[in-house]
């Protein structure tokens, strides 16, 4: 059986022109709730793991040994409020501020409907025993969403979400609630259904004893 | 200076200064054809569209009207000159034969808490106008829903500071606010010079001009988020399976014949598939004739064609007195 050249290569464009749009979707997304919640009052400004001003998203293998499809199941990333202009990395301990974060999830095991889930995460701090990593909230992204953010049943449509995470590295406590990427068709339904609740889950976390943002 | 900031060219502060982003954006407006320009500035400013002339001042600056100062006076309550209350700059003054529109641009810089500001531009646009007629004081921000600085709308916050204007008007100044008062994004800016850059209507020039302008400020992220991307990508991967030609060739269902499937959508998804005949496509009757187009025939795979809307119709090329299928066997 013959591939007909033509057609291969014209689904090929149609896939990369589809996987393009989807994935600048999901950043213009994080763009844009990150502009909104950069102006409010709380101005909350994104973490930047290793140093960088980047969103973070699933890890993805490399390996010949294995090869798979190098392609973004989610985009996340995490945002604070930085007091002073000094000190742009969070440390983890004690007085961990409130840490809020947004991610769109395109991709998942149960997931029906590709969807947003944003949220505050409170009280992180790293398990008994342990002091070589997290040294710093920055380090930690990929672990967190990984571990605590994906791989459950959708948050879209299930209200607002509670729990508390522990694992060998760390601990933390999860508030979130999620949205489906199709009822976020513009910057005003972003505004309504992600940023104000995310802001007033922040506001609300800010305000319990040790959550000083 | 356009093509330098698209280019990464000049310093990450430098960038980011609002005034630079006024320049390249609001400053475009002086080299546009003069009924564009109005055209974006009345859709912008939402006032009647009038195609006129159109001045553009960047920058002008008048004397703070009376009951402003532009800094504390030293003799406190002692009479004010012109000198002592400075000079109020606003980003632009736009004006046409009967209407007048100052623009206050904001972007990272924060609106004044005490509307001192707005308050001082307000009043001058307003004294101004009365020249001109219609009045706007348009207020553009970086934010998606309306700021309310200190809490207060901005409507409310300009009524308060213009109650400080001394002398007879002021009453008619305050109640022309809720009119006169509106606030715009720069991300409805870019809809705007965008769609218009998209416009083959336009000379070329000119759309490059704007294109470059709404690439400046996607550089800034000004960019309004919404879900048209993601709709036309699902429409190409929708169509993807039907052939180039289907769209542009004639359709002919029962008796009827429709120009193209694009040109006939409409039609063709409001009739009652279930009591159709079978849809019959002829893309070759005019335009593919002969025998060496018959491999051309054959690659197209007119019966896998599937549309899900359109799935109880049965798709075939026309052909008088056989189906593509048939001749293939």
């Amino acid at each position: 059986m013959s591939v007909d050249a033509d057609r291969l290569a014209h689904q090929v464009k149609l896939a990369y022109d589809f996987i393009d749009a989807l994935h600048r979707q999901a950043l213009g997304l994080i763009k844009d709730v990150e502009t909104q919640i950069g102006e409010a009052a709380e101005a909350l400004e994104c973490l930047r793991p290793g140093g960088n001003y980047c969103y973070s998203a699933n890890r993805m293998s490399y390996s010949l040994a294995t090869p798979q499809p190098v392609i973004a199941n989610y985009f996340s990333v995490f945002f604070r409020h930085f007091p002073e202009r000094q000190g742009r990395t969070t440390p983890v301990g004690e007085h961990t501020p409130p840490i809020a974060f947004v991610m769109v999830v395109l991709h998942e095991r149960d997931l029906d409907h590709p969807e947003v889930r944003f949220g505050v995460i409170t009280s992180m701090t790293r398990a008994p025993g342990r002091d070589d990593w997290p040294r710093t909230v920055e380090q930690t992204p990929t672990h967190v969403t990984d571990k605590a953010l994906t791989g459950n049943v959708p948050w879209a449509g299930r209200g607002v979400q509670e729990r508390d995470y522990r694992d060998s590295y760390l601990s933390f406590h999860l508030t979130g609630a999620g949205v489906r990427l199709a009822d976020l068709p513009d910057s005003e339904a972003v505004a309504r259904e992600v940023v104000t609740r995310l802001l007033a889950m922040h506001r609300q976390a800010s305000s319990l004893p040790g959550g000083s943002a | 200076m356009l093509q330098a900031q698209i280019h990464h060219k000049v310093p990450r502060e430098f960038e980011g200064m609002e005034d630079v982003l006024t320049s390249s954006t609001i400053g475009l407006l002086s080299y546009l054809p003069s009924a564009m320009a109005a055209s974006v500035v009345a859709e912008l400013a939402q006032i009647p569209l009038e195609t006129e002339t159109i001045e553009v001042a960047l920058w002008p600056n008048y004397t703070t009207p009376p009951g402003f100062r532009a800094s504390a006076h030293p003799d406190g309550d002692a009479e004010e000159s012109d000198s002592d209350r400075g000079r109020t700059e606003p980003d632009a003054v736009l004006s046409g034969a009967s209407w007048l529109v100052v623009l206050e641009a904001k972007y990272h810089s924060p609106l004044d808490e005490a509307y001192d500001q707005l308050g001082r531009e307000f009043a001058i646009g307003f004294n101004e106008a009365r020249k001109h007629g219609f009045y706007r004081l348009l207020v553009l921000t970086a934010h998606t829903l309306e700021p309310k600085p200190a809490g207060v709308s901005l409507v409310q916050g300009v009524q308060r500071a213009v109650a400080k204007v001394q002398g007879a008007g002021a009453a008619d100044m305050i109640a022309a606010v809720p009119e006169s008062l509106r606030w715009t994004n720069w991300q409805r800016f870019y809809r705007i010079l965008n769609r218009r850059s998209d416009d083959p209507g336009y000379p070329t020039h000119t759309r490059r001009l704007l294109g470059d302008a709404c690439r400046v400020l996607e550089l800034h992220g000004l960019v309004p988020y919404d879900s048209t991307g993601i709709e036309n990508a699902m429409l190409k991967w929708q169509s993807s399976a039907i052939p180039e030609e289907a769209w542009t060739s004639p359709l002919v269902y029962r008796s009827r014949t429709v120009v193209s499937l694009s040109a006939g959508w409409g039609e063709i998804m409001g009739l009652d598939a279930s009591g159709l005949d079978a849809l019959t496509w002829c893309p070759y009757l005019a335009t593919l004739p002969g025998k060496t187009r018959r491999s051309e025939r054959r690659s197209l795979q007119l019966e896998d064609f599937e549309l899900s809307s359109l799935q109880p119709i049965e798709w075939q090329p026309y052909q008088r007195g056989g189906t593509l299928h048939e001749r293939r066997c």
